[in-house]
């Protein structure tokens, strides 16, 4: 034993006796429990809480029409199925069930062939056209969601959102040729229309200090050589989601919806207005395809309106023409159509300075959006036909399809794709998640700042005092946390309907917030929310040897000098497996800063938590190593400093599998 | 069967052929066997490996241009005295008190301190003063091994002194072949430290393979004992220290009867001195520190065990006597020094130590002052460039040092080879011998014993 | 016709075969003198990048090709060469993990380039560094000697360890002295092979790594003295080995070390001194094998030994004149020396690179391209 542990030892030692006894006992409880229930794999992404949780909705979240335009192709998330629905009678005209949680949709460029990403699957399907029958199915990375081919039709490009990465398929093969590193959470990919580039857009910001505005990455991938040419700086912002590229003659712009949070600012500026914006990033590629970064010229446009804002853009494609560019606002129930002419007049006209102003200003959008069209409930993707007459939206929370005129723009139809009428308490919600409705002019959603249904944003946010700077916190995940209240960092929130009912009408939202029974049905959903895989842990659960000897040292009682570490030292009694890995009660691990009023922090549950940095109260660990070998200096965060680095890489082997 | 046969010669002599080609490139007609200038590091000549065996087809360490350096580093622009506010020299040792060994790293600094400061009041280096970049030499994730680094890069140090652990000396040797840092190292007691033969470090404290033939030399030899057993703390310290003592005694043919080691921070002793004492041995052999020893003394005396107890220099301080007390008594150690000696160099550097610092100084401190003061004769001497210097400080091949701790003699690997001094604890004291003599030369028989 | 006696006419043909094949090399190699007349292919032209011409200063640690691309690790950051002229120097500004460069390799499949530096690991990619720290990843420690990359593996010489790096997944492993047979855990070069991965383990000899039953082999100095070398051939020369090789064309290893060069077939060891052989010194840095030749980057010149021959050729630069010197040690131990007008930019040669017949090589004080010349009869 080190003399540091232990004179960290002697000064627990010193610590309330009947608390160690408490602890020790929780210990040997959370020991006996877990070794009678070792840890198992994450299931898929089913709401499995509740017996309505069989019924099963669609949820559509991808379309691609047929080069001809005679079929929509419809990937319904929660059905784990594609649709091919006739345009013409809009009537569903075959289904394929594919793998688990489909998410994204390609097709080949003769139209043959569908490739559907499943999420829960690690794997793309290949699928006839057709037919809709499955031709085999190819595995990719780690929760893939967004994927398209190459011109030639012969590589695919599939994002693979937890693994920060993109799979390079050889189509002849149907195996993995090569992976390229992405940024953060790539989400959505597409290819250039001269067919030279795959620009991926990367849901999450880059890693950074917490104190710093985000900085977000689109990667740019040259088509021959298949490797990454650039990384673009989309500065603060987050969430890039779909991507289209504009025809030359409209200005050849890439559009790129994103959310633009004032997260530093305190969070009772919501009321003033402002607080997070939406719009889109237009970028000007460069002239080659393996141009570096300072080749392409970014701007950022806001289609919010000065009173009233257009919550988490998601979907957007443009008339052939380029003259409209459509967005979805998945949170507003709404689609903007933005007139291209008037945004390249726009961004021509400004000079540089001005330019970068253009992401703050709110008069932006009355210039540039010809109409706001409601579509049904959370729209989410959106395609426009070949001849330009018509777009549709997936509309994933009504399981329906807006079908829009665009010469007259205006709504034509709304294909309804039989989903389950019946809404569950966990669909309503569901609903209500997405919905920005309750928020203060609209701003945000709960999907705002959790987007991917559950996954923090990864933001530090100043939401506990009016004071600029102080008690910033980071955002958590919303997955598995069923059971491991009180929450919020300060642990002040006893349970999650105070949470989410009038502590977040009254200092998130200010609004109304939900009723009663809207909050009930929003608790019963996020409650549902697990991590659809983890795909750190192997599908029968078995560890492997690093991780087995990471569990070890996170169960250990004595340091490797064979000395005691105190109960308050070790990992379980505060993580405990008992309460998905949280002892439900605020530790002081010698994290707080000067800028923190309080010292001790809720113990946060691992279980799925640790996939995405960064950590602790404040967001400063970027990576879990940091929380050991720069945040823990006396131990208070677990005895940890007499672990070599092989031993702490096992436990973080470990803590991964949770 | 006959062609099943047939094949296989043939595929045997397919292998033959691989052979051959191997063994073709040995045609070149032997050279002719080095001639030995010295035996390496006062190796006793019945310890020679190989040596009632053949002659080694080649013999490092044992020639002048062992350290030859032909790297760019004198070429470099030298440091520009004006622009410039101290000369900076990198220090790194044990110095938190969590670590074990910041004793040891303490004085090392004092002993450094002390020169500095004496360099600096008769003018520094031309006017400007000599100033220590201290970096602690902290285990914990392996921190310590960017000080280095951070010595040259950041600090723009000339030149370094530590460390005192083995590892980290070595990790900073591997970075100096590539940094160029000159290093002087005041402490490590590994003696494969000047083993490497990069040219970029002097080693001037004695290290374990002069102690492990000096014990053997005296317990064999003088003492003539022949069953001895060895205990030893299970560290890099412990494990590498006490093996040139082993294969010292196995090959002048008294082999250890048995070896135990125990764990750092052991207070019972109990099992390993049962094994001991039922190995009947008739002298004991502790590589460790003064702690430890002082309860294995205390402990063995109870449990009746009578026999004669030698070890390493760490175990060389007034700690052990404090804590095994009369149980101490006859214990035969090596020092460092000799801090007993009433030469002006060694008393003067006493009194100046102890008033600076209010504590007398211990080897660490001597041996530090020592290497502060090669090191910044060095820079006077070379000016600052790096190269130059490293030249300077291998200008003490072959030669004496005379310092506080004694005459240092420093051979082709530039590591200090003097004889060291023993320690015996009688009438609970530690009385010293031999001697060191300036006149001393390597594999002066009469010298070593 | 008798099948006996068709048997023993195959196998008397066989055996005349077999014994010819053991003689035909013994003659080859009792003829000197024509291994005299053939010279190797030399390099007589060198191109120096040095500060004289916008190079940085100082020590060039290693140098890697990528195509028509050049990565030189130096004293001052990375340099990247694009078809023989610097086009950038990336600095810890530009967010290099380390201003010292020690190691470069380069992802043939996704363009993604890793940078072993002291202050940690990087990673080039698309035009933006991230680094890999001890303290913010799983690396060992932060002097990184040596990289490798091996499919969807990257592997890591550390000052504390081997690291592999699954890069799929993110998964960091550290082997060192307590899961695979270190004597010491400082890895300096990384060799890989087919089916196995080398080390060079300062202290420790080289460590071979077999990948499909994920077991070590170390192979270390027999007659376990640091200070002598009592057989000639007996195996690895000294355990303290700075780089390792693996030829795929010989299936042999070549081990340099500061006390001279190693080579071993599967069967047979061999190795050089400079008192046995051409070798420039017996101090080397780094060693390269391609074909029949091993390149030995040694304190005092580039060494080449041609196996089949077993002619040595040694590149070095009179420090006077900056004239380069050519000295030929031809098999039969007889000398040559050819004074060429450009030379090497310095004789302390660190690291090797080819880039088709051409050869960089990174010395301690710049870059230098040898531009490859037609053998002479």
């Amino acid at each position: 034993m080190t003399t540091a542990s232990k004179r960290s030892a002697s000064r627990v030692r010193r610590r309330d006796e009947a608390l160690l006894g408490i602890a020790l006992l929780s210990v040997i409880i959370a020991l006996i429990m877990f070794i009678a229930q070792r840890p198992k794999p994450a299931t898929a992404a089913e709401h499995t809480s509740s017996p309505e949780a069989a019924i099963r909705y669609l949820s559509p979240v991808a379309l691609q029409l047929s080069p001809n335009g005679q079929r929509l192709y419809v990937v319904c998330e929660d059905s784990d199925a594609v649709l091919a629905v006739d345009t013409r009678s809009q009537r569903i005209v075959g289904r394929a069930e594919v793998g688990k949680r489909p998410k994204g949709i390609a097709i080949s460029p003769d139209g043959n062939t569908l490739y559907v990403s499943d999420e829960g699957s690690d794997a793309v399907t290949e699928i006839d056209a057709q037919t809709l029958t499955i031709r085999r199915t190819i595995s990719v990375g780690w929760n893939p969601v967004g994927l398209v081919t190459d011109r030639a039709g012969i590589t695919l490009y599939v994002a693979n959102t937890l693994g920060d990465d993109v799979s390079v398929i050889d189509l002849r093969t149907g195996t993995e040729k090569k992976r390229l590193h992405a940024g953060r959470f790539p989400e959505y990919v597409a290819l250039s229309r001269d067919g030279s580039r795959v620009y991926v857009a990367n849901l999450l910001a880059r890693l950074g200090p917490p104190d710093q505005p985000p900085i977000s990455e689109l990667t740019v991938i040259d088509s021959a050589t298949q490797q990454v040419t650039a990384r673009l700086e989309v500065p603060g912002v987050l969430q890039l989601r779909h991507i289209t590229e504009l025809p030359a003659a409209a200005g050849g712009y890439l559009l790129i919806p994103f959310m633009r949070p004032k997260n530093l600012n305190p969070l009772v500026q919501i009321q003033q207005g402002g607080y997070l914006t939406h719009g889109m990033a237009v970028i000007r590629p460069s002239a080659t395809s393996a141009g570096e970064a300072r080749d392409y010229q970014v701007s950022e446009l806001l289609l919010d309106d000065i009173d009233h804002y257009y919550a988490d853009g998601f979907g957007v494609a443009s008339t052939p023409d380029g003259h409209w560019a459509l967005v979805t606002a998945s949170g507003s129930n709404i689609v903007s159509i933005v007139d291209t002419s008037r945004l390249r007049t726009l961004l021509l006209n400004s000079r540089p300075m001005h330019r970068l102003e253009l992401a703050n200003r709110l008069d932006s959008a009355h210039k540039l959006v010809a109409a706001r069209l409601l579509t049904g409930r959370n729209p989410t993707d959106v395609v426009t036909s070949a001849d330009g007459r018509f777009a549709y939206i997936a509309n994933r929370m009504d399981d329906t399809i807006s079908v829009l005129d665009m010469t007259r723009l205006q709504l034509a139809a709304t294909i309804d794709l039989g989903g389950p009428k019946q809404l569950s308490r966990i669909r309503r919600g569901q609903q209500l998640f997405f919905d920005a409705s309750h928020c203060y002019q609209g701003q945000m959603a709960c999907a705002t700042c959790h987007p991917h249904e559950g996954l923090s944003d990864g933001l530090a946010w100043s939401l506990e005092t009016p004071q600029l700077g102080r008690d910033v916190v980071e955002n958590r995940t919303l997955y598995s946390i069923e059971g491991t209240e009180p929450f919020k960092w300060n642990g002040k929130n006893p349970d999650l309907e105070t949470q989410d009912g009038p502590r977040t009408a009254m200092y998130i939202f200010r609004s109304q917030g939900f009723s009663p029974t809207e909050v009930e049905d929003l608790v019963a959903y996020i409650f549902s929310l697990h991590l659809v895989r983890n795909p750190h842990l192997a599908a029968d659960g078995h560890l492997t040897d690093a991780q087995t000897r990471g569990q070890a040292l996170f169960f250990r009682e004595k340091t490797n000098s064979g000395a005691p570490i105190s109960p308050l030292q070790q990992c379980p009694t505060c993580h405990s497996p008992l309460t998905h890995f949280t002892s439900k009660i605020q530790i002081d691990v010698g994290t707080a800063t000067k800028y923190d009023t309080i010292t001790a922090f809720d113990v946060p549950q691992l279980e799925g938590a640790v996939m995405k940095p960064p950590y602790l109260h404040d967001g400063e660990a970027l990576q879990l190593e940091e929380i050991w070998t720069r945040f823990n200096p006396d131990d208070k965060h677990g005895l940890t400093s007499d672990m070599n680095k092989a031993q702490l890489n096992d436990l973080i082997e470990y803590l991964k599998t949770l | 069967m006959r062609t099943k046969q047939c094949i296989t010669v043939l595929l045997l002599a397919a292998g033959g052929l691989t052979v051959h080609r191997a063994t073709a490139q040995a045609f070149l007609p032997a050279a002719p066997m080095d001639k030995t200038v010295m035996r390496y590091a006062n190796m006793p000549p019945a310890a020679r490996p190989y040596a009632s065996f053949r002659k080694p087809y080649q013999e490092w360490y044992v020639q002048p241009d062992t350290l030859e350096y032909s790297g760019a580093a004198r070429s470099e622009r030298d440091g520009d005295v004006a622009t410039l506010k101290t000369i900076n020299i990198g220090f790194l040792g044990p110095l938190d008190a969590d670590n074990e060994d910041s004793p040891y790293g303490v004085s090392m600094l004092h002993g450094a301190e002390l020169a500095v400061d004496e360099v600096n009041a008769s003018g520094g280096y031309r006017g400007k003063p000599f100033a220590l970049a201290i970096h602690d030499d902290q285990a914990l994730w392996g921190a310590s091994s960017m000080a280095i680094v951070d010595m040259r890069f950041k600090d723009q140090a000339w030149a370094m002194l530590g460390s005192v652990d083995s590892a980290s000396t070595h990790i900073e040797l591997r970075a100096t072949l590539k940094l160029e840092l000159p290093i002087m190292d005041t402490a490590t007691n590994d003696p494969t430290v000047t083993q490497t033969l990069v040219p970029w470090l002097l080693h001037n404290f004695p290290d374990d393979r002069q102690q492990g033939y000096a014990l053997a030399d005296y317990i064999f030899l003088q003492r003539h004992l022949k069953r001895i057993g060895i205990l030893q703390v299970n560290n890099r310290y412990g494990r590498v220290g006490k093996e040139i003592f082993a294969q010292t005694a196995r090959r002048i043919g008294h082999p250890p009867i048995v070896e135990v080691w125990f764990a750092t921070d052991t207070t019972d002793f109990s099992s390993q001195l049962q094994t001991i004492k039922a190995s009947g041995v008739d002298g004991l052999v502790i590589w460790g520190n003064a702690a430890e020893a002082g309860l294995i003394l205390k402990q063995m005396r109870a449990l009746g065990m009578q026999q004669p107890v030698f070890g390493s220099s760490r175990i060389c301080s007034p700690e052990v006597i404090k804590i095994a007390g009369s149980a101490s008594e006859g214990l035969t150690v090596i020092s460092a020094i000799n801090p007993t000696r009433d030469d002006p160099t060694w008393t003067g550097f006493q009194q100046r130590f102890a008033k600076r610092f209010g504590v007398e100084p211990d080897a660490y401190a001597a041996y530090a002052y020592d290497g502060a003061n090669m090191l910044m004769g060095s820079i006077s001497q070379a000016g600052l460039n790096r190269g130059l210097i490293m030249d300077a400080l291998r200008g003490y091949e072959m030669k004496h040092y005379a310092g506080v701790s004694g005459s240092a003699f420093f051979d082709y690997t530039l590591n200090n080879i003097a004889p060291v001094t023993f320690a015996q604890i009688r009438d609970g004291k530690f009385a010293y011998w031999p001697e060191r003599r300036t006149d001393w030369k390597p594999n002066d028989a009469a010298n070593a014993r | 016709m008798n099948p006996n006696k068709t048997t023993t006419v195959l196998q008397r043909t066989l055996l005349s075969m077999a014994l010819l094949l053991v003689a035909l090399p013994c003659a080859m190699t009792q003829a000197p003198a024509q291994n005299r007349a053939t010279q190797p292919a030399l390099y007589t032209k060198w191109i120096n990048y040095t500060a004289a011409n916008g190079f940085p200063e100082g020590e060039v640690y290693c140098v890697t090709v990528d195509g028509s691309r050049v990565w030189a690790g130096t004293s001052h950051g990375l340099v990247l060469l694009e078809d023989g002229r610097v086009k950038k120097i990336f600095s810890t500004d530009d967010g290099l993990a380390g201003r010292a460069v020690m190691s470069v390799a380069v992802d043939q499949q996704n363009g993604d380039v890793w940078i072993g530096t002291f202050g940690g690991l990087s990673l080039y990619s698309g035009g933006e560094f991230k680094n890999y720290t001890n303290l913010t990843s799983g690396l060992a420690n932060d002097l990184v000697y040596g990289v490798a990359l091996q499919g969807q593996f990257l592997w890591v010489a550390t000052a504390a360890g081997v690291n592999r790096l699954d890069t799929n997944t993110g998964t960091w492993s550290i082997f060192n002295e307590t899961n695979a047979p270190f004597n010491e855990p400082w890895a300096y070069g990384i060799s890989v092979a087919q089916q196995k991965v080398y080390f060079a383990v300062w202290g420790g000899g080289v460590l071979a790594y077999d990948l499909a039953k994920q077991t070590w082999k170390p192979f270390t100095d027999p007659d376990g003295e640091q200070e002598l070398v009592l057989y000639r051939n007996q195996g690895l020369i000294h355990n303290i080995v700075s780089s390792v090789s693996y030829n795929p064309d010989t299936k042999t290893f070549w081990a340099s070390t500061y006390f001279g060069l190693s080579g071993y077939d599967g069967r047979n060891w061999h190795n050089y001194l400079t008192k046995d052989s051409g070798l420039a010194s017996n101090f080397i840095n780094a060693v390269q094998s391609r074909g029949d030749d091993v390149w030995a980057s040694t304190q005092s010149g580039l060494s080449q030994l041609d196996t089949n021959t077993n002619t040595w050729t040694t590149y070095s630069r009179d420090p006077k004149t900056g004239r380069g010197e050519i000295l030929i040690t031809h098999a039969d131990g007889s000398k040559q020396r050819i004074a060429t007008e450009t030379s090497l930019a310095h004789s302390y040669i660190l690291n090797t690179a080819f880039q088709g017949d051409d050869i960089w090589v990174a010395t301690a004080q710049g870059l230098s391209h040898g531009i490859h010349a037609q053998p002479k009869e």
